[in-house]
């Protein structure tokens, strides 16, 4: 099963006999295969796929590529491992989806920009009066002349966002092949609108 | 957007509506509860004090308060949900605003809220005092 791009279109709820189901539902859009790359060409064996939304245009050297392959611009293109219709101008779709398998979801995070620790990890922070002067300040990050140095990976504040991260064992809910729709139980990460993967094992 | 979400929860709207209610109604809430493996209807008694997130959509709760023994209950009920039969207004209530939170302020007598007898007989109450 090869790897599926789709767009995060927002969550809801659904109801499963009586139970209250909250769901993700992704929409995603036939990927079409642009290229395919052989071991004796390119070193490796895989297929470039156009994904996401439909785009006006593109990049004009990445424009040369859908051109070549005779298909409509996208979001972007995005490289996954050789499937059996690996041809130029497949289209894979949510059908290839087994509804009975788990599936995982990797999508970049919501940037937060630069965030302060207690934001960021959590920090307690500190007293708001009786004379405290630094309300979300970390306080002491290490020790002093032993060990001498602030420990590698420390929580400080810093610029939070541009991650990946990957939900596994995702159960699918229902796929609509006729709309393009994945629905999926529970959150997955990103903003709506935000391309993620669908991968299935 | 929200589109593509309207189809998705298409299939779980009630069929039959629960028919009109607003806050500040008093209702019995009918709902399927199950005990073991036996199924029975309980009904929930009490004021209408919140409705969120409109009347028809997937999402939509209404929020019913009542008072047990001299403790506060709140039951949040989702409005599309199976479990619900039925929703039955006792008394259509008068208020003033959208949610009766002030209500979980007060005690006894003024927990009422004034009876809704339809608008010409407001009307014509009003100046007669």
């Amino acid at each position: 099963m090869p790897i599926l791009y789709g767009n995060k279109v927002g969550m809801t709820r659904v109801f499963d006999g009586d139970i209250a189901v909250p769901v993700t539902v992704i929409e995603v859009l036939p990927n079409e295969v642009v290229e395919v790359k052989t071991k004796d060409k390119h070193g490796h064996e895989a297929v470039k796929v156009a994904v996401g939304r439909r785009r006006r245009s593109v990049a004009k050297p990445v424009a040369g590529e859908y051109k070549k392959a005779d298909v409509a611009f996208r979001e972007a293109l995005r490289e996954i491992p050789a499937g059996s219709d690996a041809k130029v101008g497949a289209k894979l779709t949510v059908a290839l989806l087994d509804t009975a398998k788990l599936v995982s979801v990797t999508g970049g995070i919501k940037g937060r920009g630069f965030s302060g620790v207690v934001k960021r990890w959590n920090f307690g922070g500190h007293k708001m009066t009786h004379g405290a002067m630094g309300h979300r300040t970390p306080g002491s990050i290490g020790c002093r002349m032993d060990p001498g140095k602030v420990f590698k990976g420390k929580k400080m504040a810093g610029h939070w966002g541009d991650e990946q991260v990957t939900v596994k064992n995702l159960k699918v809910v229902s796929v609509d092949a006729e709309n393009n729709l994945v629905v999926l139980r529970g959150a997955i990460p990103g903003p709506n609108g935000g391309l993620v993967a669908i991968t299935q094992a | 957007m929200s589109k593509l979400l309207d189809l998705v929860a298409k299939n779980s709207l009630r069929k039959e509506s629960l028919g009109d209610f607003d806050v500040g109604d008093t209702v019995n809430v009918h709902t399927r509860i199950k005990e073991g493996d036996k199924e029975r209807v309980q009904v929930f008694n009490g004021t209408v004090i919140a409705r969120f997130r409109g009347h028809g959509a997937v999402n939509a709760t209404f929020v019913v308060r009542r008072v047990v023994s001299g403790e506060g209950v709140e039951r949040i009920f989702p409005v599309h949900s199976p479990r619900i039969t039925r929703v039955e207004v006792i008394r259509q209530g008068q208020v003033r605003r959208a949610k009766l939170y002030y209500l979980r302020d007060r005690v006894g007598k003024s927990t009422k809220v004034k009876e809704y007898l339809g608008e010409a007989e407001a009307e014509t109450a009003a100046p007669a005092k």
